[in-house]
C-alpha cells in the first residue's frame, strides 16, 4: 500500500503563544488505512485536523498528502485540494439546517470539480447512498433541521463520501448519539468506506470504538509537544 | 457565484421575517430622507408662491413684513389704514396693469372676511401661476354676495346658495339684518385663500354705515335700500398691484413710498416672501436631522440583525470551508445577505416615495418632482455608500472568526 499521508518534523504554534501545540516527528499514513486516533481535549488534535486538511499551515516542516506537500500551497489551492480529497465528519450539527438533504449532499460538490466529475448521476448518487445509509428516499426534499441528530449524522457521512474522496476525516462523529445508534452508524460508515476504499482518520475520546480499527495511536504518542 | 447567490437566497428564506423588518427599515429611511428633502423643496416653492404675478403690495403700515403678513396671510394686527383715494391715484398710474383693493378686519366664524371686488378672483396667482377656481359656483354679481374658501366650506359645511352673517370686527356680534349669499365657492389651494371669506368692500362699506364708535345704530335702512345707496368707500387696509412690465418694478416701488398725500409702503412679495422663509429653516434642519436619525437606526437594525445570526452561523461556515469553501467565500455570503437587505430596502423605499408622491400631487395642489434632483441622487448614493459599507462589517467579523474556527468551531 501506498503512503497517502506522509507528515514530518512538523510543528506549529499559534501566533499568540509561544509554545508549539503540535511537534509530530513523523506519522505515516497507509491508502485505505482506517485509523483510530485516540485524543483527549486540549491534547492539539482539532489544530492537527485543521493543519491536515490546510485550514492552518506549520511553522515548520512538510504535510505531505496523496504526494504532494500541502504546506507549500496558497490557500485557494489549499481549499481545493480539501474540497477535492476530503470528506469531513463532525461530531453534530454537520448540516446546513435551512437546507434539504439533497441540496446538502450535493453542496460536496457544488465547492468541488473533481467530487463532481467522479459522479455521473447525482441525484442516482444521493439516492445510492441514502438507502446504503439506510435513509428513507423521502428525505432527500426534507429540510436539514427537521432530522434526528442520528439521521443527521448519517447524512454526513452521505455528504462525506460522495465523489469518492480519498481520506474521510471524522470528528467525534458519534458523541452526539445513543449506544444503538452508535453501533450502527460505526457499521454504516465502515462498510461505505470499505466500499469506496477510502482512508478513515477517525478521531474520539471513545476508546470502545477502536475494535473497529486496523492501526489505533493515542495523539499524545504522535504529538510530542505536550509531552 | 451561482451557487453563492443560491445559498443567499435559502439562508434568507430561512430568515424571511428578520430579512423583511430590515428591508423595511432600510425603505422607510430612503422614504423619508428623500421625501423630507422633497417635502422641504416644494413646501419652499409652495410658501413663496404663496401670491404669484403680483408684482407690488401696498399698505400704509411701516413695516413691509407687516403688510406682508397682514394682507397676504391675514395674519398680524390690523394695518393702519390707506385712504381709497391713494388707491384710485395708484391705479391711475400708466405703469399700472391692474389694482386690487383689500379690506380685511371682519370675521366669519372666526375665519378672515376679505372684502375686496370681482377683480381679486380674476389677478390672484399662486403655485406656479395658478389663478383661484370656483369648485362650485361663481364670482360676485349681486351686491350681497360672499365667495368662501375651500376649507371654509368644508368645516362649516356650506354651500352654494346658503345665508350667512359677517361679524362686526373680532367681536362676536354679528350684522345681522343683512343677509349674505354664498355664490361661489373656491378650489383647495393650500393658500390662506382656503380660509378666508371673500365679499364685496362695497358691501363691507355699507354695513358699517350702521356702526357707529363701536356700537351699531339701527338706522332702519333696508337690505334693498342699502344696496343702492352706492356707498363709495374711504378706507381700505391696502392693495395688490400687477405691472405692465416687471422691469420698472424698483421704480414703481419708489414712485409709491414717494407718493405725496399719505405715508405708503411698498412690499415685493417675492422678496419679502424668500426672507420670510429663512426663518423656518431651522424647522427644516430639525426635520432633516430625524430622518437621518431614522437611517442610522436601520443601519443598526440591519447589523444588529445580521450579528445576532453571526455565531449561530459559525458551524455554517465551518461545514461550507470543510467542503472546500474559501474565507473569501464566507466574507462574500455575508455581504451578499446584506447588500440584498439594502438593495432591495432602496429599491422599496424609492417606489414607496414615488407612490406616496404620486398621491399627493393627486390629492393636492402642490407642484412636486417625481424625479430626484441631483442634491437629492447625491443623497441617495450616499445612503448606499454607507449601506454597503455598513454591510462589509458583519461580512469581515465572519470572515475573519471563520479564519479562527477554521472546521473546528469550539463554541
Amino acid at each position: 500500500m501506498n503512503n497517502i499521508i506522509n507528515i514530518n518534523s512538523c510543528k506549529f504554534k499559534y501566533a499568540n503563544s509561544n509554545k508549539n501545540i503540535i511537534d509530530i516527528k513523523s506519522l505515516t499514513i497507509k491508502s485505505g488505512e482506517h485509523i483510530f486516533l485516540r485524543g483527549k481535549s486540549g491534547s492539539g488534535k482539532s489544530t492537527f485536523l485543521n493543519l491536515l486538511s490546510g485550514v492552518l499551515s506549520p511553522n515548520r516542516g512538510a504535510i505531505e498528502i496523496l504526494s504532494k506537500d500541502i504546506s507549500l500551497m496558497n490557500s485557494s489551492q489549499k481549499d481545493r485540494f480539501r474540497g477535492d480529497n476530503f470528506g469531513t465528519i463532525f461530531q453534530q450539527l454537520n448540516l446546513i439546517p435551512y437546507l434539504s438533504v439533497e441540496e446538502n449532499i450535493s453542496l460536496a460538490c457544488e465547492f468541488s470539480k473533481q467530487k463532481s466529475h467522479n459522479i455521473v448521476n447525482l441525484t442516482v448518487e444521493i439516492e445510492t447512498l441514502l438507502s446504503a445509509l439506510e435513509l428513507p428516499l423521502e428525505f432527500k426534499s426534507k429540510k436539514a433541521m427537521t432530522l434526528s441528530v442520528g439521521e443527521q449524522q448519517r447524512v454526513a457521512v452521505a455528504r462525506a463520501l460522495i465523489g469518492k474522496p480519498k481520506i474521510i476525516i471524522a470528528d467525534e462523529p458519534t458523541s452526539a448519539l445513543d449506544s444503538d445508534s452508535k453501533e450502527k452508524f460505526m457499521q454504516l460508515l465502515f462498510k461505505q468506506v470499505e466500499l469506496q476504499g477510502s482512508t478513515l482518520i477517525f478521531v474520539s475520546h471513545d476508546i470502545g470504538l477502536a475494535s473497529y480499527f486496523n492501526s489505533v495511536y493515542d495523539f499524545s504518542e504522535i504529538n510530542e509537544a505536550l509531552v | 457565484m451561482r451557487e453563492l447567490l443560491y445559498l443567499t437566497y435559502k439562508s434568507i428564506l430561512n430568515r424571511k421575517l428578520t430579512f423583511l423588518l430590515s428591508v423595511f427599515s432600510i425603505a422607510i429611511s430612503v422614504v423619508l430622507l428623500l421625501g423630507v428633502d422633497k417635502a422641504i423643496k416644494s413646501s419652499k416653492s409652495h410658501f413663496i408662491n404663496t401670491i404669484n404675478e403680483t408684482d407690488i403690495v401696498v399698505g400704509s403700515s411701516n413695516g413691509s413684513l407687516d403688510i406682508l403678513l397682514n394682507l397676504v396671510f391675514h395674519l398680524s394686527d390690523p394695518l393702519k389704514e390707506m385712504s381709497y383715494k391713494s388707491f384710485e391715484d395708484i391705479k391711475a398710474f400708466d405703469e399700472i396693469k391692474w389694482a386690487v383693493p383689500l379690506s380685511l378686519g371682519d370675521k366669519f366664524h372666526g375665519f378672515d372676511v376679505v372684502s375686496t371686488n370681482e377683480e381679486y378672483f380674476k389677478y390672484y396667482r399662486y403655485s406656479s401661476s395658478k389663478s383661484l377656481e370656483f369648485e362650485r359656483g361663481k364670482g360676485f354679481e349681486e351686491f350681497y354676495d360672499v365667495v368662501l374658501g375651500s376649507k371654509i366650506a368644508k368645516k362649516l359645511k356650506m354651500k352654494v346658495g346658503d345665508i350667512v352673517h359677517i361679524s362686526h370686527g373680532s367681536h362676536h356680534h354679528e350684522h345681522k339684518n343683512r343677509d349674505f349669499k354664498v355664490v361661489g365657492i373656491l378650489n383647495q389651494t393650500l393658500t390662506p385663500n382656503d380660509e378666508t371669506l371673500f365679499m364685496q368692500l362695497k358691501a363691507d362699506e355699507a354695513i358699517h354705515l350702521e356702526w357707529q364708535s363701536g356700537h351699531f345704530v339701527d338706522m332702519g335702512i333696508s337690505s334693498e335700500k342699502l344696496s343702492h345707496m352706492n356707498i363709495k368707500p374711504k378706507h381700505i387696509s391696502g392693495m395688490f398691484l400687477g405691472l405692465k412690465s416687471r422691469e420698472i418694478i424698483l421704480s414703481v416701488e419708489e414712485k409709491i413710498e414717494n407718493y405725496k398725500d399719505e405715508n405708503l409702503k411698498a412690499v415685493i412679495p417675492a422678496k419679502a416672501l424668500s426672507k420670510l422663509y429663512k426663518l423656518m429653516k431651522n424647522m427644516q434642519d430639525i426635520l432633516m436631522l430625524i430622518s437621518l436619525a431614522v437611517f442610522i437606526t436601520a443601519i443598526f437594525t440591519m447589523l444588529s440583525s445580521m450579528y445576532s445570526t453571526l455565531n449561530e452561523r459559525r458551524r455554517e461556515m465551518a461545514i461550507f470551508r470543510s467542503l472546500g469553501a474559501g474565507v473569501n467565500v464566507i466574507f462574500w455570503l455575508f455581504a451578499m445577505e446584506a447588500l440584498l437587505i439594502v438593495i432591495s430596502g432602496i429599491i422599496f423605499g424609492l417606489i414607496t416615495l414615488e407612490i406616496a408622491l404620486y398621491v399627493i400631487s393627486v390629492n393636492f395642489p402642490f407642484e412636486i418632482m417625481f424625479i430626484l434632483d441631483t442634491y437629492e441622487l447625491f443623497m441617495l448614493l450616499v445612503i448606499i455608500g454607507v449601506a454597503l459599507i455598513a454591510s462589509l462589517f458583519p461580512a469581515f467579523s465572519s470572515y475573519k472568526s471563520s479564519l479562527q474556527d477554521g472546521l473546528m468551531v469550539k463554541m
